[in-house]
């Protein structure tokens, strides 16, 4: 069934798409092997699952993804061999606005939070902040971001609810997109990895039961909501795939993840 | 004039249109010249029209004898530059204020017959009730008699409330004599109004045109020298065609 | 062996032999099959996609909830929030867009109609993502100050963006039917004492009123398949389906439309069959029959039009009081509404043009994009032109094809349904024309991310508008010249070659370059099929797996990261660029253009 997709006329070209979050460092590394004589064609489009369908399809080499493989994924296509190459890590955050922060909201159980997203909060004073009304940014179908926090709030194999019918709920894509509605919506709430908001002067992720997403946390695991971020290929990355996939794990590669805000192999311990 | 039995009283208009005594003459044209950019299309020429008479103006095609028609009304178009001193009804009509209200008393009719969207009723009234403050059953006795007056009752009453597309080009030519007719004007400016039509329509309309010899100022022009015989009191020849001369004779006929 | 036949051989100027000219038929032939096929591959693309799950179309039209993960597939919340959107451009739009064409048609002198109808045209050539990108940063912001909406996405904040979008649509249908109106009409109307307000409202307006109702359906048509300005600001909230009572107050909260749906990322991930999929091709379905049922009504409108005022009228209005006052006052509000699509345009311009100031050095025109923010647009600019040149290249013969056939060899029952069909084609949602382009090229056909696959689709884009334009043209042909052409001797073929061609000349230039700025300011289907986030080369090579940068798209990316400084004043240059180029097109049909009405 991947086979009748077409194929690869042109082998020179290396593809890779998915998800925005591993995005910055992918186009990064892009860059530099571009700089070697490598053709390398980097997209976004659909997230981490669109990346994940499209290496199904066969309309790309190298899937990036800041979930891992999920089951559903290897059983809607058995005759694929996914392989994960772990290259970093991030965390999701709760980002609301500095006025929220500041107001109080500093930090947030897993019950206050699902209440938040579950749209049962009109107001930030019912969870000890300012008299703001709340607004709740999703992240589209999809978006790896998402998964993180459905599977935070709900469990690894629990089901999340739809979404919710207030007034004070829109839906968002990629980063960039979220990270400039929360900057323009008072009050606002949404998922987003922390690397976005690092160094941001109004936005800021708050901490979860009491865990604050520093770098320590997160490799540690006590932070609730890190998540690994991977390169997908079918089979083990060869050719042109494996020279992408060894300069993202090398020391100048892992550079570009650390730059981005995101955490190297090496601080989550070792592949 | 035979008048259908259902022939509305010929008059009886709900207010007077003009209360200052008539003026005379209801035209005076004096050094008339028309000009598109540096070129002169007419003129110039001098004539006046006797208020109560009908004024032939002769010419062949290509004279300007529309173009000093449309100037006589403001109806030039855009582009054309009139020169000279002219007077219609007292008033000048190259001067934008209240051109509507001279139009409405000194109306011109076309060459070929428009009719608006609509019936024949609503057409007969499309002048009337802009410019005319009465009720509704007042308006339109008014236009019915104006159909009467235009000879062209008979063939219409009817069918008032149908399509005036669906009449014969004879009907609506005398149809739009009936619509300029109802706003009972002064001067009456008629543009080659038989030169589109058939033998038959053209008598219809030449009887229109006669039954309002005497009651009001009519311009008629023409190229048909036996027509402008019949049908008026003095005459105007323009000449050949546009030239410097300004050749303009005038003689009086009867 | 020929020359004998025609017994001609003997003269002293020997009579050359005729060789029959074919290839005008077989262009015609060979471009009307293939847009027919394209028309036909779209649909059949819908059809099938729609057929290839089980599908309960009740609950799809009727029910608010969709969530594909509990395989729930309604669209009703959907459906509402295209209409409300389409209502709010339209309930703007159209009164203004009215009143705008009058001024312009009745009121502006002859001599400054043309500039300002190419004011009003530039406005139609903007591409929707810089209104996108407009409604984004400026118009949000402005609703959420005045609603109170939080971050301003909303219906209505769409709603304002597409009235913007329609408002040149409305004005230059409109225009066109109020110049069909005969100026006997007026002049006579004029000649029995009605001043201008009145030559206007009793004379002018009934006989263009079926035209003028034309453009507000054909706006509509257009409302219903934007995507790209709308998706950046509706929300995109599922499930909103509120009761006919608070209908007006969802106008201040996020919503969907049927467009945003599927230019979000469920098409690439819903697989190619099976109930998710069958559900979104029904949604474009449900699209493509709406703009087409619009497309029809209007056409058939605008024709009744030229039949004129079959409706008999039996309100009279009565003379005023006040006639030189009211039409004093007709004249300033007709000026004032055509002010305000000159005033957006103005602002437009000078709103892209100051924040843009980037594009104003040189360097960024010449220079290739570095990181997210950094460098210029020089690859997007190449890869823009290679779409665009892509698409002239294939839309070209198809639009003079397609030409010939709706004016010159179709019978006349034949060539009424045909143009239907082309305007029909000329209003399917781009969106549409994308996705049919990705699951046919790019995957079908296994091109993936290929310039060509987006040229291809892009030409679609402008064959309708070419081939109307031509047909327009060869109608105008005075029926003299072809009279006397035939009585020389001419048959068809040559016909087609030394007349309809030259005649036809002049309007397929104008309408290629008309349909090209159209085409140049496409993003949703670029997305799909020819661009990636970054790494294209700056020229393609081969076809297969060969994508390209291109403006539009480019901004788009930079649109949905309107906060950063540096992002933003990358999207503002690009902006400035992408209007340029748009407006340079549509400066070089000018001269094409002006034969065109010197003539008709």
């Amino acid at each position: 069934m991947s086979g009748c997709a077409g194929g690869r006329g042109d082998a020179s070209v290396l593809r890779v798409s998915g998800s925005t979050t591993v995005n910055p460092v992918a186009a990064d590394v892009a860059e530099v092997l571009r700089g070697e004589g490598l053709s390398v064609t980097v997209d976004t489009q659909g997230g981490s699952a669109g990346g994940i369908a499209q290496l199904a399809a066969g309309e790309i080499d190298i899937a990036m993804s800041s979930k891992p493989v999920g089951e559903d994924d290897r059983a809607a296509h058995p005759g694929l061999d996914f392989v994960p190459t772990r290259i970093g890590a991030d965390a999701v955050g709760v980002v609301v606005t500095r006025e929220v922060f500041d107001g109080g909201v500093t930090s947030l159980s897993r019950e206050q939070a699902a209440t938040l997203f579950e749209g049962r909060v009109a107001n930030w004073r019912e969870l000890g902040g300012p008299d703001l009304e709340v607004f709740v940014y999703d992240k589209e179908p999809g978006r790896g971001t998402r998964e993180v926090l459905d599977a935070y709030l709900y469990g690894p194999d629990g089901d999340a609810p739809p979404p919710p019918q207030t007034d004070r709920f829109a839906i968002v894509g990629g980063n960039e997109e979220t990270r400039t509605k929360l900057q323009s919506t008072p009050g606002s709430v949404a998922p987003l990895s922390t690397a976005f908001v690092a160094g941001s002067a109004d936005l800021v992720a708050v901490a979860l039961d009491g865990v604050e997403p520093t770098n320590g946390a997160i490799a540690s695991g006590r932070y609730p909501m890190a998540r690994p971020l991977f390169l997908v290929t079918d089979g083990a990355p060869r050719g042109d795939a494996a020279r992408f996939v060894d300069y993202v794990l090398s020391e100048p590669g892992q550079q570009i993840v650390a730059s981005h805000g995101y955490l190297t192999v090496d601080q989550l311990g070792g592949t | 004039m035979s008048t259908g039995r259902r022939a509305p009283a010929p008059s009886a208009p709900p207010g007077p249109l003009v209360t200052a005594p008539r003026p005379a003459p209801a035209v005076e044209v004096h050094d008339l010249a028309v000009h598109c950019r540096t070129r002169r299309l007419v003129g110039p020429l001098s004539f006046s029209a006797e208020s109560g008479r009908t004024l032939g103006m002769h010419g062949s095609s290509g004279s300007g004898k529309s173009t000093v028609l449309r100037s006589l009304v403001g109806l030039l178009p855009d582009g054309l530059r009139v020169a000279g001193r002219l007077r219609v009804l007292g008033r000048d009509p190259c001067s934008r204020a209240g051109l509507p209200e001279l139009r409405a008393r000194a109306v011109l009719v076309g060459q070929t017959p428009v009719v608006f969207p609509g019936s024949v009723l609503d057409n007969a009234l499309f002048g009337l009730r802009h410019s005319v403050r009465a009720t509704r059953p007042a308006l339109q006795a008014r236009a019915e008699a104006a159909l009467v007056e235009a000879g062209l009752w008979d063939e219409v009453a009817d069918r008032l409330d149908q399509p005036a597309r669906t009449l014969s080009v004879g009907q609506r030519q005398r149809l739009c004599l009936a619509r300029a007719l109802a706003l009972d004007p002064l001067l009456l400016l008629l543009d080659e109004p038989t030169s589109a039509l058939d033998v038959a329509a053209r008598d219809a309309v030449e009887g229109a045109i006669a039954g309002v010899r005497g009651k009001r100022s009519v311009v008629l022009v023409s190229h048909d020298g036996r027509q402008l015989d019949r049908l008026c009191d003095e005459l105007v020849d323009l000449g050949a065609s546009t030239g410097p001369s300004g050749a303009v004779e005038r003689h009086q006929d009867r | 062996m020929r020359a004998a036949t025609t017994g001609f051989g003997a003269g002293p100027a020997r009579w050359r032999p005729r060789r029959r000219c074919r290839w005008p038929a077989l262009l015609t032939g060979v471009a009307s099959v293939t847009a027919g096929l394209a028309g036909l591959a779209v649909v059949a693309f819908l059809v099938a996609g729609t057929a290839s799950g089980g599908l309960d179309w009740w609950r799809l039209v009727t029910s608010p909830t969709w969530d594909p993960a509990s395989g729930a597939f309604g669209a009703a919340a959907m459906i509402f929030g295209t209409l409300a959107v389409s209502a709010v451009a339209l309930t703007l739009a159209t009164p203004l867009g009215w009143a705008a064409a009058v001024a312009v048609s009745e009121v502006v002198a002859p001599s400054r109609r043309r500039v300002v109808r190419g004011g009003i045209e530039l406005l139609a050539a903007v591409p929707s993502i810089v209104y996108g990108l407009i409604g984004v940063a400026l118009v949000r912001p402005l609703v959420s100050d005045l609603t109170g909406a939080p971050g301003g996405d909303s219906l209505l904040t769409a709603g304002l963006v597409l009235a913007v979008m329609v408002l040149p649509t409305v004005v230059a249908v409109s225009v066109d039917a109020l110049r069909a109106v005969p100026a006997g009409l007026r002049e006579t109307a004029a000649t029995l004492g009605l001043n201008r307000r009145e030559v206007i409202a009793s004379a002018v307006v009934p006989a263009a009123r079926p035209g003028m109702r034309a453009a507000a359906l054909l706006g509509l048509a257009r409302a219903l398949g934007e995507t790209i300005a709308v998706f950046l600001v509706i929300g995109r909230a599922d499930g909103r389906l509120p009761s006919p009572a608070g209908a007006l107050a969802a106008l201040t909260r996020p919503g969907q439309s049927l467009t945003t749906k599927l230019g979000g990322p469920e098409p690439v991930l819903a697989g190619t069959s099976g109930a998710h999929w069958a559900a979104l091709n029904a949604l474009g379905l449900l699209l493509l029959v709406s703009v087409a049922v619009l497309t029809v009504v209007a056409l058939g409108r605008r024709r009744e039009g030229a039949a004129h005022g079959r409706r008999l009228r039996a309100r009279v209005p009565l003379a005023s009081r006040f006639r030189a006052g009211r039409d004093r006052l007709s004249t300033l509000a007709h000026l004032g509404a055509l002010a305000v699509p000159l005033a957006v345009m103005a602002g437009l311009v000078l709103a892209v043009a100051t924040r843009g100031s980037a594009a104003f050095d040189p360097q960024f025109w010449l220079v290739a994009a570095s990181g997210a923010d950094e460098g210029g647009v020089r690859d997007q600019i190449v890869g823009s032109l290679v779409l665009v040149g892509g698409a002239a290249v294939i839309a070209t013969p198809i639009g003079l094809g397609l030409g010939l056939l709706l004016s010159e060899y179709a019978g006349p029952r034949a060539s009424r349904a045909l143009r239907t069909a082309t305007v029909t084609l000329g209003g399917v949602p781009s969106i549409l024309l994308g996705l049919a382009g990705y699951r046919l090229l790019s995957t079908g056909l296994g091109w993936g991310k290929s310039w060509l696959a987006g040229s291809v689709v892009l030409a679609a884009v402008v064959v309708p508008v070419a081939a109307l334009a031509t047909a327009a043209r060869l109608d105008a042909l005075d029926p003299a010249r072809r009279e006397s052409a035939l009585a020389l001797g001419l048959q068809r073929g040559q016909l087609t070659r030394s007349v309809l061609i030259p005649q036809a000349g002049p309007g397929l230039v104008t309408g290629v370059l008309l349909g090209l700025a159209r085409a140049a300011g496409e993003t949703a289907p670029l997305l799909f099929t020819a661009t990636v986030f970054s790494g294209a080369p700056v020229i393609p090579h081969g076809v297969v797996d060969a994508p390209v940068a291109s403006l539009p798209t480019h901004l788009f990316a930079l649109s949905q990261d309107a906060v950063q400084a540096g992002a933003l004043r990358q999207a503002w240059g690009s902006a400035l660029v992408l209007l340029v180029i748009a407006g340079l097109l549509l400066a070089a049909a000018a001269p094409a253009r002006r034969r065109v009405e010197a003539v008709t």
